[in-house]
């Protein structure tokens, strides 16, 4: 590894990259969660 | 066909009917043996005159390359004469052990192959400058050969069966045949560097034992799982 | 145990992991070889053993599948397949943004990098499978078999590091005579790796969930369309 690399830069990526698919998928499914919810009560009621 | 015919006649009927039908449309296999041919031609004109070790390395690499892109043009049609007119779905109603279909679709188009494969093998070895007839190393290069095909045929066939009634199916037959048929590329690519450099040590080669597993994985899956794309 | 049990232990298990992350990036000692950049193994080998482990899951579903016919094996195979690729997709980044300042090149056609992209291609085209495909009996057995097949690679990849040349790492973790890594980083990773591989079954059930309620709806109001 080059001695004068900064791996900061690289570590703020992968790890930022990473929250945003994890925890960003979660909050797309939550989101979808709950529109669900609401199309099924309106569904049901007919 | 009788009704309660024994597996073996039920494979031999279908396979007479599959080999009339693909001999009645020849042209089917001519489009591969153009695609190669051409693709060959290209990349040697292309690249041109190489060193003699990195032209080996090309002239094995462009050999396998051209031929796994050659055959899923093949592989990807599979099934086209079937559906054509229908007679897929009305083979499905029949009682057709399910293991004689897919020996019998095998047979048919590892049989086919070589009406690829065997023209490719001459235009890269005529087109690539590298020395020595193209019978050398004979026995060891129809091992090879037969093995590649064997592999990538069983796994042609089944994904052809999956992807029949896919709307998109020519863009996934591709997707799921390249990936799939990695392994068995790399594995014939070294066998058949061993058999150029001079280092081929038959069955005791790590490389064609890698080979021959997934040519039985393939061909064991392909028998059990053809059952389920074929069950009416 | 009810929905909303399972759910608050999945939101737990996501909270877990950004203290895993904490702990990685700020309190953790730096490696001898690697500095400070082998931190990124944190990420990149739990979210590497989180795909090949949701091969098999593809691999349980298919199966299951396969052997029921019911629609809700079709949903969990694709709430596996786009978690699973989602987390294949991020090994492989955040492998390549290890990879640059280690070995000097964001990609090489390295075997373990090559099948994992091979894995990749795989998900998404089972993916593109299931659009394909009217939904029903046939696209429940096309999708299984073709999620048996995936399954059949994944061990390929794992054995890939023994048997193709390679650039990347040779298995620290799991090699004869044990590992070669400090017992405070191995002990970190095989956290991570469990909580991050929870974190991506919890997302699978989240999405199979929603797929299925989906379903339900549209069944409900195509029946009353028809009613």
């Amino acid at each position: 590894m080059g001695m004068n690399t900064d791996p900061w830069p690289y570590i703020a990526s992968a790890y930022g990259l990473g929250f945003l698919a994890i925890y960003g998928i979660y909050v797309l499914l939550m989101l979808q969660s709950k529109k669900l919810k609401k199309l099924k009560i309106i569904a049901e009621k007919g | 066909m009788r009704e309660g015919a024994s597996t073996f006649s039920q494979f031999k009927t279908i396979f007479r009917f599959l080999i009339l039908s693909e001999l009645a449309n020849k042209e089917r296999m001519l489009a591969p043996v153009m695609f190669s041919g051409i693709t060959l031609i290209l990349l040697s004109f292309g690249v041109g005159d190489l060193p003699k070790d990195i032209n080996l390395d090309f002239y094995n690499t462009k050999l396998f390359v051209t031929l796994i892109l050659a055959l899923s043009l093949f592989f990807s049609r599979v099934f086209d004469l079937d559906r054509k007119d229908g007679i897929h779905d009305l083979m499905k109603t029949y009682n057709l052990n399910p293991f004689s279909w897919f020996a019998a679709k095998f047979a048919l188009v590892f049989l086919v192959s070589w009406s690829t494969c065997i023209p490719t093998f001459i235009f890269a070895k005529l087109f690539s400058g590298i020395s020595g007839d193209i019978f050398s190393n004979f026995w060891q290069t129809l091992t090879i050969l037969s093995a590649t095909l064997a592999g990538l045929t069983a796994m042609g066939v089944l994904l052809s069966a999956i992807v029949m009634n896919a709307d998109s199916r020519a863009l996934l037959f591709p997707v799921l045949f390249f990936p799939l048929s990695v392994p068995v590329l790399l594995a014939a690519l070294h066998c058949n560097d061993h058999i150029l450099q001079g280092r081929w040590k038959g069955l005791s080669d790590g490389w064609l034992q890698i080979l021959l597993i997934f040519d039985v994985t393939y061909v064991i899956l392909g028998a059990i799982l053809f059952s389920e794309t074929v069950e009416a | 145990m009810s929905f909303s049990i399972w759910n608050g232990l999945g939101r737990l298990l996501l909270v877990a992991v950004l203290y895993l992350w904490y702990q990685s990036i700020f309190v953790l000692p730096p490696d001898i070889h690697q500095g400070e950049v082998y931190r990124i193994i944190y990420l990149h080998v739990p979210a590497a053993f989180a795909s090949f482990a949701l091969a098999f899951g593809l691999l349980g579903t298919s199966l299951y599948g396969l052997a029921t016919k019911s629609p809700g094996s079709e949903f969990a195979s694709k709430a596996v397949a786009e978690i699973g690729f989602l987390f294949t997709l991020l090994t492989l980044v955040t492998g390549s943004i290890w990879g640059k300042p280690t070995w000097g090149v964001w990609w090489t056609w390295d075997a373990r990098l090559t099948t994992t992209f091979i894995l990749a291609v795989l998900y998404a085209g089972h993916l593109l499978l299931w659009s394909s495909l009217p939904p029903g009996l046939g696209r429940i057995k096309s999708t299984g078999i073709l999620g048996i097949l995936i399954a059949v690679d994944v061990p390929i990849i794992y054995k890939s590091v023994t048997w193709w040349r390679t650039l990347h790492q040779p298995p620290s973790m799991m090699r004869e005579g044990g590992s070669t890594m400090a017992p405070e980083i191995l002990s970190h990773l095989i956290v991570s790796i469990v909580a991050l591989t929870l974190v991506s079954l919890y997302l699978v059930w989240r999405r199979a969930d929603n797929l299925k309620t989906e379903w339900m709806i549209e069944v409900k109001t195509l029946n009353q369309l028809g009613a």
